[in-house]
């Protein structure tokens, strides 16, 4: 029974052997490695020609579909399937990080597969070669001896950078010449380039982080969930947009503080192109909000503050930009009137016109296609309302009213107020010299609640005091440890093509007999061999043997 | 002629390496591509600051509760019924808070930070209700987590914080009680009877309503 065993695990063993040295072999060879090279490049050109969704839309299955449903009008009944082979999210595929974990494995095995022999052959080459070598080398040249014999041939491989060693056998004298043996292990240098390539790719999607935040000034962030051990807080000290006549931004600039473990730990300035670095983290300047206000509620009898807030505001309400002028054409109001309440489905305020001596409620409302009309009218006069469109002038009782256009103001919904409504609504306004001014709706009932910079509004037994406007900044934290990885195995790359095609390595050996001199080569066609030798010989002023010309392998 | 030239002595002249088959001696060549790949990945991370220590104060976070002071005889834990989890934290005036300390009164620890909006809104809850109950003898624990006493300090004055403080340095103790529960969050609010168990507990901003009803589940009763 014992014996069976026995012969029946010994084949089992042996097989097992085979198969490791077959897949040993398989992992080794180049073909693979090509093979893999191609199936990736194809991987990359397949993600390139077909749209990939967008990488804010994979988590959520309800934003794939409604992109899915977008690509039937250009992939037909073919989306469905293609989405499920991963067509339109190549680099998230199983097959492409199978490609690659595979690639790595390849190149690993590769490297260890020669590594040794060709370490071996670089420190240890063997250096005196047989005569049978010299007849039936691949490359070849058999040319007249020197006039001064081996000395002559040895000093000029030394001109030509070579290391020359000399053994002389009766009559015969043997050359040992190398150059720049070292290159050959150019390929290992490349390949340990494309294993840090793919480590540094693996790296960053394992330990990577990113995070988006939008601080205020004065105003400070957490980059981690609550009780993370590394927590990092980062402070808006201050947040600042250049823009051009045009309007288009020019520059994002903040001042940073970050703090670890309740102590400041770095400061510096961001912009888009300058981050700030900590700990591995990088804070980049990713984004801009100036419109921004701070708003501070106290109670009166204790001086506490009950509410405390840099809003953001990145809503907008529509706001008539309107001139009103008199009947001489002097222009009495030139503003953007910014809304307390509704009428109807307009929404506008109650304004005074200088000068007029005359209150009128304004206000803009939408037509059935959407476009904006201003609407005035006058309390206690009646039903009468002026109504027109953008771009328009109209001329009722005396006042020349025109409508420039409908803008928006920066505005946000506000929930915990101290005040009326649990909601209220802030609009931030700028009055005619530029100064900004906070309108506060909801915060008191029936009544807007206009604040002014710095300048504190009691009502009942709170106070209402608008701090001013708040800068935001939109700062985007990394942490890409695979980072260092890919910059190492650039510079890697560059020096492995660098040793492996333009290092000039070449490796002779040559017999030198009286009548003739033949130098012979390694198996090679890249023609090395062929140019130095001619080289020597011009510089030898020998020509070839007559006897046997040069052949190739 | 081919290239494969064989010596009188048999050896290979041939610059193409050769195959070795056998596995065991292919595997020992892998020990040395491996150190310089470990050595070379050792170096990266290192440059990558990954190795750095924190700048925490072991002297501070989760401390034992003593025997006597745990009613449950069950391990501390941040559930109900169970004895909340001691802690010795620094306070950002420079002295240290024990939570043990506080037993036989009714304690509210409330874990927030100056960042998180929520907690600001509940803030004035707490110290209305600190003022209304204090002579019975509530204690409010804040715990500010990881922000400078600097910031801590400017919180307390601005919403007139009159309860002792702490601070988390490293989240040691927002872990250990487990804020927010599955989802980690702030503000966190544990209320805590006088014999130092722990009744109930609270995620998210507190309104009045809300705070008296858990308050009352502490307070002492009022006589008569």
């Amino acid at each position: 029974m014992a014996r069976a065993e026995t012969a029946h695990s010994w084949p089992r063993a042996v097989r097992t052997a085979d198969l490791f040295v077959w897949l040993w072999r398989l992992l080794a060879s180049a073909q693979l490695a090509v093979a893999l090279t191609g199936f990736l490049a194809l991987a990359g050109l397949l993600a390139v020609v077909f749209p990939q969704i967008p990488f804010p839309m994979r988590d959520s299955p309800v934003a794939v579909d409604a992109w899915l449903e977008a690509q039937k009008g250009k992939f037909g009944p073919f989306t469905e399937p293609m989405h499920r082979v991963g067509l339109f999210s190549v680099v998230e595929t199983w097959w492409l990080l199978a490609g690659l974990g595979l690639l790595a494995v390849s190149v690993c095995v590769y490297t260890a597969d020669r590594f040794l022999d060709i370490w071996r052959n670089v420190t240890k080459p063997r250096e005196l070669a047989p005569d049978s070598f010299f007849d039936r080398a691949a490359n070849r040249l058999a040319l007249a001896t020197p006039a001064d014999g081996a000395a002559g041939l040895e000093a000029a491989l030394r001109q030509r950078r070579f290391q020359v060693r000399s053994f002389a056998r009766g009559e015969v004298t043997y050359l040992f010449a190398d150059r720049f043996a070292w290159a050959q292990l150019g390929t290992f240098v490349s390949h340990l380039a494309l294993v840090l390539f793919l480590a540094g790719g693996l790296i960053s999607q394992v330990d990577g982080y990113t995070n988006a935040l939008l601080i205020g000034e004065g105003t400070a962030s957490p980059i981690f969930p609550v009780s993370h051990p590394e927590q990092i807080q980062v402070e808006v000290v201050d947040a600042v947009g250049t823009f051009d006549e045009q309007g288009v931004p020019t520059d994002y600039r903040s001042e940073l503080v970050l703090y670890q473990g309740g102590r400041e730990v770095k400061r510096g300035f961001v912009t888009v192109n300058q981050p700030l670095s900590y700990d591995g983290y990088r804070f980049h300047q990713a984004g801009y909000l100036g419109e921004g206000a701070a708003l501070r509620v106290r109670d009166v009898a204790s001086g506490n503050t009950i509410y405390s807030e840099a809003l953001a505001l990145e809503e907008l309400v529509p706001a008539p930009s309107i001139v009103v002028r008199d009947s001489e054409g002097t222009v009495l109001l030139d503003d953007v009137i910014a809304p307390t309440d509704f009428v109807g489905e307009a929404s506008g305020t109650l304004v005074s016109v200088p000068g007029s001596g005359r209150q009128f409620w304004v206000g803009v409302t939408q037509d059935a296609d959407e476009k904006w009309n201003l609407v005035v009218y006058e309390p206690g006069a009646g039903d009468a309302r002026l109504a027109l469109p953008a771009g328009a002038s109209r001329t009722a009782d005396g006042l020349e009213w025109t409508f420039v256009e409908a803008t928006g103001l920066p505005s946000l919904v506000v929930d915990g107020l101290p005040g009326d409504d649990p909601q209220s609504l802030v609009v931030l306004s700028e009055t005619p010299g530029g100064a900004p001014y906070l309108t506060v709706l909801g915060a008191v009932d029936a009544r807007a609640l206009t604040l002014y910079p710095n300048q504190p509004v009691r009502i009942d037994d709170k106070e209402y005091l608008f701090e001013g406007r708040r800068e935001f900044a939109g700062i985007e934290v990394r942490r890409d440890p695979g980072a260092n990885f890919i910059w190492v195995a650039a510079g890697l790359l560059l020096a492995g093509l660098l040793m492996s095609f333009y290092v000039p390595r070449l490796r002779l050996w040559a017999r030198i007999r009286s009548d003739e001199t033949v130098v012979a080569g390694p198996a090679e066609r890249s023609g090395a061999f062929q140019s130095e030798a001619k080289r020597l010989m011009r510089e030898l002023g020998v020509t070839e043997s007559e006897r046997e010309g040069a052949r190739d392998g | 002629m081919g290239g494969h030239v064989q010596s009188s002595m048999g050896q290979d002249l041939d610059e193409r390496p050769r195959r070795r088959l056998e596995p065991a001696v292919v595997l020992r060549w892998l020990v040395f591509p491996a150190a310089v790949l470990a050595l070379i990945f050792g170096v990266l991370l290192y440059l990558d600051g990954r190795l750095d220590d924190g700048t925490a104060d072991d002297r501070f976070g989760i401390v034992e509760l003593p025997s006597l002071k745990n009613p449950t005889g069950r391990a501390p834990a941040s559930e109900i019924g169970r004895a909340g989890p001691d802690f010795l934290l620094e306070t950002p005036q420079g002295g240290t808070l024990r939570l043990s300390d506080f037993q036989g009164r009714p304690v509210v620890l409330n874990f927030f930070a100056s960042w998180c909006r929520p907690c600001r809104r509940e803030m004035p809850e707490f110290v209305a209700a600190y003022s209304r109950y204090r002579a019975q003898g509530l204690v409010i624990v804040g715990v500010d987590m990881q922000e400078p006493a600097k910031k801590v300090l400017k919180f307390a004055d601005d919403f007139g914080i009159r309860f002792p403080l702490a601070i988390d340095r490293d989240g040691e103790v927002g872990d250990a009680w487990r804020l927010g529960g599955p989802i980690q969050g702030l503000p966190s609010t544990y209320f805590i009877d006088a014999t130092g168990v722990i009744r109930d507990r609270f995620y998210g901003p507190l309104t009045e309503e809300f705070l008296e009803k858990r308050l009352a589940q502490i307070l002492p009763e009022e006589p008569g």
